[in-house]
């Protein structure tokens, strides 16, 4: 393939809107449609506009519960009364036009601030911290989707990891709404993920030694950020040639792959993107996927036509479509939603329910596929036809970040917010078992085409990625974790300066009227969809806990109880896990 | 998609009494041919990353290792400079080379082989005859060779060098989403022929969800390093004291924390849910076993492969109580993907490898059971036998260990090809293309489990194309 001037211009509207990540692109076309009308939302991959469906998002309260367990990493009772009767497309650009909060700036005021705290520490707290309670919601939870796509890990073995780690997240967050194109760039460019995936320092090929590129990489780049190991139909599902599934590289493309990514050394600083040593850059042709990067091409060229190489592979709008709505909305898919958001990443735009357009009509970019993720007719619809494969089983981390956000569980930057206070242990029997940047590899901590074996869903052929860390330890690991927390039985020092404490000032306020108390927890936690026997045990059990009344400490005591009791009868049911 | 014949597990409080019924209908409705007396246990130890099997079987012979060296130069390097001496702890030297004298070297005509200073556990198992190497050991779909390879008429099995579609491959004869394993197939004919008094302790891990596990009737139970965890909001004791009647309310608790299937039709929700009911029945009726049983004297490095190793050992160690006479077991250990600082980490991880597996086998020792249990290793896939500075890249074959006193040790199965570039079972970088599939290892181990003939041919589909068949090393 040439390098043709398409995409030279490509680049240089990347170039451009690199400088200005944060300035967001999207243009209103003035109409002043109403959400829960018909729309016009996607169109097909000819251009025909299709209709929206009817919008339920912010609705009701439930369904604005719904939208942000979505779209945020979870609902609290102040956003769904502020936003019921709203408009979620005005919400939605509103959160693109929030400011991007940023991990590096803050380590290095810390660092200043306190000159011997140059360890990792700091911005993983500070990462969780953001997660948790950053004002950019929208934004947080795409890098956080993105981060398990793009994976790097603290368990890689050497490097500067506190700027590294900073570098990257903010990598994700600052094109998190941009184009994975210029993504795909800057994570190439990042330290980060040079040290995790061992191209730092990666040099040209060595006759006399017999050194050869490190492959690590080029094949990872392809596999797992760009177009996966098999040919795929624009609806996510493999093509087939004669029955058979088409691999989409093979070794030789690998071998020469590497030689692209041969050159980059460390930058300024460990969050700055690496640069290029001329002299070990290799030389050769790199000839991969039927395209030629000529003899002599320089580094950073080299990188930038091979990464266009990749990016305009077929593959790439399905492949990674597929796995961000994994991520926002759904476990297993349905063939016409991922078709409809990957041809939303083909065309670059996307029409809002209230008509007006996001997305700057550029190939990959992210805030139209988003959009067309979380107001696509499969997300929004609470009763889908096939109620039996729908629904996004919820990952340990935002199981654990809803319920830090319902019950305004402090996770401020300060000095009580220890590291060991955080779910970061990958321990099952006692922990979450996952985490963020904690991934065992790059292949992040499960699979996007995990099929669990021995299961229903299995039987049935869904993939349910999150089904891969479920078993007989990470069950208990899950509810004790939540259960220190949500029954505030952490260290008592923590508890004193009010970390993660939970705000459970209008639960207990219905504890003496349990019916009162689980339907709230149900709208909080479960966007009301906690089935009507079910809310009837919870209220029978909770009802048999006695409420003293004989001194005022014992009632508060016992209010207590109940509080802590339901809500880890939520947190614990299948509506909670699994977001339907 | 296959059918499955869903298991009906009793494990409410370890219906023991009721298992063997189970059992006996199987025995009824399935054709088994499975001896059951005894007991037998496979412990599979996954090397996840795929371990340089060049920098673990290393040539020692003079001209062998010359060869190597000239080949491996840069690695050499770092190894010798690690430490900044000529030769330290960590050397590929020849010298330093832990040598093996296998009971058939003449096999091996003047070629001989070592392993690293690292694995000198590994190194007394051999010697003792405890223990073999089954060399260049990969997932193939026939007998290959590399003129069928450049002649592009090989058929070869999917996404070759892939970390997670070769380690499915291995575990499960088929890529990424596949949906039972041999390790699952192999405790299918144990359950079959009711071999375990309830089924869900036939196929156990100790490392993370593996399709390797997963039968038509078997599924994979995992147990944590410290036994089963239980669930604490059960045991909340303070309110429940005060309730007017303990027992009902305890029973409301239990019923919420379970949750049931009934008028749910949700998939990922049914799955969830019986997950919750395996963790807390089966938790509970294996910890009552765990916890009346005598500790182990043997002491396993305090690492995550030694935890999950004492643990399986720990598991064997009440497989009376537990009714139990076949086991399957995985653990698993990673950190082998040696793209970079090959010199200064795989040292490390051979060293931790090779204490936990003595540790293991010293385990069985001591629990008397030493006969009956088989340890091996399973890998993504080798590596190149090129380097890329400071690191490997993917291959394909790769050396394997098996560990137990069944094991036919001290002798090397199998082929290791030569240390070159350019040979017949070289696909380029040293890459190895395998010359023993992992059908005839897995067949090997499936033949010393009990299964038949047929039972084999049924759990490893690909085995009849080897003519060679199983090996003959346990």
């Amino acid at each position: 393939m040439a390098h043709s001037s398409r995409s030279k211009t490509l680049r240089a509207l990347a170039s451009a809107a690199a400088l200005s990540t944060t300035t967001l692109l999207f243009a209103c076309s003035g109409g002043g449609g109403s959400d829960t009308g018909q729309g016009s939302g996607g169109t097909g991959s000819g251009g025909t506009p299709t209709p929206t469906p009817t919008i339920s998002a912010f609705a009701t309260p439930e369904s604005t519960a719904r939208f942000l367990t979505q779209a945020t990493t979870g609902a609290n009772m102040e956003d769904i009364e502020r936003l019921t009767g709203t408009s979620p497309s005005t919400w939605f650009k509103s959160e693109l036009a929030k400011p991007v909060t940023l991990v590096a700036p803050a380590v290095e005021a810390n660092i200043a601030a306190n000159p011997n705290d140059t360890g990792s520490g700091f911005p993983k707290r500070k990462i969780w911290s953001d997660l948790l309670s950053a004002d950019d919601q929208l934004r947080q939870r795409m890098a956080y989707a993105l981060s398990q796509i793009l994976v790097i890990s603290y368990n890689s073995t050497v490097g500067n990891r506190t700027y590294q780690i900073a570098g990257y997240e903010d990598v994700l967050s600052q094109n998190a709404f941009g184009n994975y194109r210029d993504l795909l760039e800057a994570v190439t460019y990042s330290e980060a993920m040079g040290q995790y995936l061992t191209y730092k320092n990666n040099q040209k090929a060595d006759a006399a030694t017999g050194r050869t590129p490190d492959e690590n990489y080029a094949r990872e780049i392809m596999q797992l950020f760009t177009i996966g190991v098999i040919e795929l139909n624009m609806d996510g599902t493999p093509k087939l040639n004669n029955g058979q599934q088409v691999e989409t590289y093979t070794n030789d493309d690998v071998f020469n792959l590497a030689r692209v990514f041969t050159g980059l050394q460390s930058g300024d600083r460990a969050d700055k993107p690496m640069v290029m040593n001329a002299n070990r850059h290799s030389p050769e042709e790199k000839a991969f996927l039927g395209s030629v990067i000529p003899a002599n091409t320089p580094g950073e060229e080299s990188i930038d036509q091979a990464l266009d190489i990749l990016f305009e592979h077929p593959n790439v709008a399905p492949f990674i479509s597929r796995q961000l709505i994994q991520r926002f909305t759904a476990s297993n898919p349905s063939p016409d939603y991922v078709e409809r958001v990957a041809n939303t990443f083909e065309r670059g735009t996307y029409v809002l329910p209230d008509n007006s357009t996001v997305g700057t009509g550029r190939r990959g970019d992210l805030t139209a596929t988003l959009a067309s993720i979380l107001f696509d007719e499969d997300a929004q619809d609470p009763n889908p036809a096939d109620a039996a494969s729908a629904g996004k089983i919820r990952e340990p981390v935002l199981r654990f970040a809803q319920w830090v956000r319902a019950f305004d569980a402090p996770a401020e930057m300060d000095d009580v917010l220890r590291e060991n206070l955080l779910p970061t242990s990958m321990n099952t029997p006692t922990w979450l078992g996952q985490s963020l940047y904690q991934s065992p590899s790059v292949f992040n901590y499960y699979r996007p085409g995990h099929i669990a074996p021995g299961t229903q869903s299995g039987a049935a052929g869904l993939t349910a990625p999150e089904l891969q860390i479920t078993n007989e330890t990470s069950v208990p690991g899950y509810l004790n974790t939540m259960s220190r927390y949500a029954r505030v039985r952490l260290p008592s020092a923590d508890i004193a300066a009010g970390s993660f404490v939970p705000d459970y000032t209008d639960e207990l306020a219905l504890a003496h009227n349990a019916p009162a108390l689980i339907d709230r927890l149900d709208l909080l936690l479960t966007h009301g969809s906690l089935p009507e026997d079910t809310k009837t045990a919870m209220v029978d059990f909770i009802d048999d806990i006695p409420i003293r009344t004989d001194t005022a400490e014992r009632e508060a005591s016992d209010r207590e109880d109940r509080v802590h009791a339901a809500v880890m009868l939520v947190l614990a049911a299948p509506e909670y896990i699994v977001l339907q | 998609m296959q059918t499955r014949r869903h298991f009906l597990s009793s494990i409410g409080g370890l219906s023991l009494a009721a298992a063997p019924g189970i059992g006996s209908t199987l025995t009824n409705i399935a054709a088994h041919a499975l001896d059951t007396s005894g007991y037998k246990a496979m412990v599979c130890v996954f090397l996840r990353g795929g371990m340089d099997c060049h920098d673990t079987v290393m040539p020692v012979d003079q001209a062998s290792h010359d060869r190597y060296a000239e080949i491996r130069n840069l690695l050499f390097e770092e190894y010798a400079n690690t430490e900044g001496a000529a030769l330290n702890a960590i050397s590929r030297t020849r010298s330093n080379l832990l040598e093996l004298n296998p009971l058939n070297a003449a096999d091996f005509g003047s070629r001989a082989f070592g392993l690293p200073p690292q694995m000198s556990g590994l190194h007394g198992l051999f010697n003792q005859g405890k223990a073999a190497i089954i060399g260049n050991v990969g997932p193939l779909i026939a007998p290959t060779t590399r003129a069928q390879i450049d002649g592009r008429t090989a058929q070869l099995p999917p996404r070759l060098f892939s970390h997670n579609d070769q380690q499915s491959i291995w575990a499960a004869n088929s890529p990424e989403g596949a949906q039972l394993g041999w390790g699952g197939k192999f405790a299918d004919a144990a359950i079959a022929a009711g071999a375990n008094a309830d089924p869900l302790f036939s196929a156990i891990t100790l490392a993370n969800n593996d399709v390797f596990l997963t039968g038509e009737d078997a599924r994979q139970y995992k147990v944590g390093t410290n036994g089963a965890p239980t669930v604490r909001e059960l045991d909340v004791t303070g309110y429940l004291s005060r309730t007017d009647n303990r027992t009902a309310t305890e029973a409301k608790l239990d019923a919420l924390i379970r949750n049931s299937t009934t008028g749910r039709d949700n998939l990922f929700q049914r799955d969830i849910i019986d997950a919750a009911h395996r963790a807390i029945d089966a938790n509970a009726s294996l910890n009552t076993v765990l916890d009346s049983a005598p500790p182990l004297a043997t002491t396993f490095p305090d690492t995550s492969l030694g935890n999950q190793l004492r643990a399986a050992a720990e598991v064997i160690g009440v497989r009376g109580a537990l009714g139990t006479s076949r086991q399957v077991f995985l653990t698993s250990t990673g950190g082998f993907d040696t793209h970079s600082n090959q010199a200064q980490n795989l040292p490390n991880l051979q060293s931790n490898l090779d204490a936990c597996i003595t540790a293991f086998y010293n385990a069985t020792v001591e629990l008397g059971i030493e006969n009956d249990v088989t340890l091996f290793t399973v890998a993504d896939f080798g590596r190149t036998l090129t380097v890329n500075g400071d690191g490997t890249d993917h291959g394909w074959g790769g050396h394997h260990f098996a560990v137990g006193g069944a094991v036919n040790g001290g002798r090397i199965y199998g082929d290791i090809p030569i240390f070159d570039t350019g040979h017949e079972y070289e696909t380029g970088r040293g890459r190895l293309i395998p010359t023993t599939s992992v059908s005839q290892y897995a067949g090997t181990l499936g033949r010393w489990f009990g299964l038949s003939d047929a039972e084999l041919a049924a759990a490893l589909p690909g085995l009849s194309n080897f003519p060679d068949g199983p090996l003959g090393f346990v």
